[in-house]
């Protein structure tokens, strides 16, 4: 049974879209005062033209309907999916003008780069990038990463009635709290929290590291921001490695892991219910699934004779099982050495990682170590029911926060959303491939761009062919929908234009 | 949700927060370990 | 006399060819992108390459420090003794183009010690030349595409606002 879409439908998408356009054109306020303090002037004027931008376009589609018009749950899907777009749209104009990409598409590349914290890039000169750009690139991902919904929802930009709608598009469909605008504010909190504590830590790095002072707390910040909202962006082209630092890498997988757990185990912890960690289903499976990655990772690299050594194997092996698994991305080899360096086995478990992905209600990408953890459990299921006799009835529990049957219908969804990733994993790896480039390379790339990881073995640049480009622009974002949003959007978008011929053809 | 679940996740966030540092420390110097016997068995 | 003259002489070139075959160690001219591409055999040799130092000099250790230098899109870190970096006065960064060094060094793959990072351990520095300030002049009609944009969603605002209030009355 298709839902009806009508003129009003799309006026209240249009109102809450620009409404969010308008969040966006005010959050580059941030990257502005950044310019202006460091008398950047140049980019100072790239950030009000895009506020200008953004704040007028927001506001006129804005005008498409009055104030607190109710949304549906159909509609809020489609602002959802919608949402990333748009906002991306937004974001990449002051890139685009700054004269650090080599075109609009190129901006927009980094922009739903920035706000779906992948971390794949294809600005050129990083080296020579005004801090301000950078403060903006960073800032994506902290924006995307607490969901642009959310974001909007915080800031109560007028979203009184259609806020519930719009959060449960989000895939957030945990009720953290019982109040949807505390169950925000609290992962504002949580974030500020790690972001302060981050910061600080990484300023102290830094300034050991020799850097003057202004420049230890902004890359202090960036990388706090890039590893606990897992993006993956670095302020400098050797992104991690510019450090050579293992204690850098050591609080930047912290704050990973931080960033990759489930914002409901966040919950429970801070309630004083330590043991959740432990006995939550998704924590284990996550635990497992990193353990087991390893594993192969170690057993792998000790094969090559680039980091066949213990320190290697830690540095090289396990903190890129980390970045790569909670869909953070951040990488301290050279994109040609994943292939030439890194080995079969052990490119094979940093795909997995990429792949599987991190805990569901964070910025994680992937397929996810919940719905992983409940096919375990389905499988388990299944073989105990084959084996008991057809009359009995079997349940199947699992813990999550609470103790619950699992049922077909969770099963189901877990195994549709499998499916629907490894299928835009594929297809993008055949994609890449049809473009001449390697099928690993290839294949890697597309992971990283379905899962929102970031890593990269180099066809992501700026000469990349313009389809291969708006191939991971789609990618990128259908997996931070996980798929049925986007399915929905094209979806409603075929109903409505086949309501238009229909209706041409009778009148 | 139960009722139960009404109670602020404020009130313990300090320690609530050191706990999970300790964990995810503890659960990468784990993984670490792992590494480094593979490796050493390898 | 000839027979003492002749062996004095053989003496002398087998004396010298040991030196001239060590002064003649193959150092490979290459850039830090075909550094970065991992080409097969370059490992554990002497290369030299010249490029823009960017960023900072970071500190590697009490006496050692890390340079960056950009040559053809790729930076490549370059570990170095304190005083060598001392030759370099301008950064690359936003405001500069950095002073161009020329680096003889041995290149490591996979530096066994620096957990694996891919370097190049300096044994020369030379500058080449010295950085430029690099120029971004304001382009002025961003400032008023900005200004009019927000002008114009300014009274779109009010606008919304009498929206609101027609919907409550």
């Amino acid at each position: 049974m298709w839902v009806k879409l009508d003129r009003r439908d799309a006026r209240t998408i249009a109102h809450y879209t620009g409404l969010l356009i308008v969040g966006v054109g005010l959050a580059m306020v941030v990257p502005l005062v950044t310019a202006l303090v460091l008398k950047e002037w140049d980019p100072a004027l790239d950030y009000l033209m895009g506020m200008g931008l953004s704040c007028a376009a927001g506001m006129a589609l804005a005008l498409s309907s009055p104030p607190n018009t109710p949304l549906n749950r159909t509609n809020a899907l489609i602002v959802t999916a919608l949402a990333w777009l748009a906002a991306s749209l937004a974001a990449a104009l002051p890139l685009a003008f700054s004269g650090n990409y080599g075109s609009y598409l190129d901006a927009l590349f980094d922009a739903m780069s920035g706000l779906t914290t992948s971390g794949l890039t294809l600005v050129q000169d990083l080296d020579h990038l005004a801090m301000s750009h950078n403060m903006w690139r960073h800032f994506t991902h902290l924006i995307g990463g607490q969901g642009i919904v959310v974001a909007a929802v915080s800031i109560a930009i007028g979203l009184r009635g259609g806020a519930m709608s719009l959060y449960i598009a989000e895939g957030r469909d945990e009720k953290i709290l019982p109040n949807v605008v505390h169950t925000t504010r609290f992962i504002w909190f949580v974030t500020a929290v790690y972001v302060v504590l981050g910061t600080v830590a990484l300023t102290v790095v830094n300034l050991n590291l020799g850097m003057e002072t202004a420049r230890s707390g902004l890359h202090a910040f960036w990388a706090t921001i890039a590893t606990y909202d897992t993006g993956g962006f670095g302020p400098q082209s050797m992104n991690a490695l510019y450090y050579h630092s293992w204690v850098f890498e050591f609080i930047t997988v912290i704050l990973m892991i931080g960033g990759t757990l489930n914002f409901n185990l966040h919950a429970d912890v801070w309630r004083g219910d330590r043991k959740e960690l432990f006995r939550n289903i998704e924590a284990r499976a996550w635990g497992s699934n990193v353990l087991i990655l390893v594993i192969f990772s170690t057993i792998g690299l000790a094969a090559t004779t680039a980091f066949n050594g213990v320190p290697e194997i830690l540095r090289k092996g396990v903190y890129h099982i980390f970045s790569a698994n909670t869909g953070t991305g951040h990488q301290t080899l050279y994109a040609a050495q994943w292939a030439k360096d890194y080995g079969g086995l052990a490119m094979g478990a940093v795909i997995l990682a990429m792949a599987f992905g991190g805990m569901a209600s964070s910025t994680a990408g992937g397929i996810k170590a919940l719905r992983l953890g409940l096919i375990a459990k389905g499988i388990v299921w299944r073989v105990r029911e084959s084996l008991a006799p057809p009359s009995a009835v079997i349940k199947q529990r699992f813990h999550h926060l609470d103790d619950r049957d699992l049922t077909d219908s969770l099963l189901n969804s877990a195994f549709m959303v499998f499916i629907l990733y490894m299928f835009s994993y594929i297809t993008g790896g055949l994609i890449g491939a049809a473009y001449g480039y390697p099928i690993g390379d290839a294949l890697f790339e597309s992971v990283s761009a379905a899962a929102n990881v970031g890593l990269s073995t180099g066809i992501t640049n700026p000469a990349m062919p313009a389809l291969l480009k708006i191939v991971y622009i789609v990618q990128m974002w259908a997996g931070r929908l996980e798929f049925v949003a986007l399915l929905a959007l094209f979806a409603s978008l075929a109903i409505a234009l086949r309501r238009r011929r229909a209706g041409r053809r009778s009148a | 949700m139960e009722v139960m679940r009404f109670h602020s996740p404020y009130r313990h966030w300090i320690s609530g927060l050191l706990s999970e540092l300790a964990v995810f420390i503890g659960f990468m110097m784990f993984v670490g370990l792992v590494a480094y016997l593979v490796a050493l068995v390898g | 006399m000839r027979r003492v003259f002749t062996s004095l002489l053989a003496i002398c070139i087998l004396g010298l060819l040991p030196a001239t075959a060590l002064a003649a160690e193959t150092i490979v001219d290459v850039t830090p992108a075909e550094m970065a591409s991992v080409i097969e055999g370059l490992d554990g040799s002497t290369v030299r390459f010249s490029g823009e130092v960017v960023s900072e000099a970071l500190r590697a250790d009490e006496e050692n420090v890390w340079l960056n230098v950009l040559g053809d899109g790729v930076a490549m870190g370059v570990f170095m003794p304190a005083e060598y970096a001392e030759k370099v006065s301008i950064f690359g960064d936003y405001r500069h183009n950095g002073d161009i060094v020329q680096i003889v060094g041995v290149y490591h793959e996979a530096c066994d010690e620096h957990g694996g990072d891919m370097d190049v351990h300096a044994t020369e520095l030379t500058l080449v030349s010295s950085g430029t300030p690099r120029e971004q002049p304001p382009q002025a009609w961003k400032g008023v595409v900005g200004v009019l944009g927000l002008l114009f969603a300014l009274l779109q605002s009010r606008r919304f606002r009498r929206m609101k209030d027609e919907v409550v009355t």
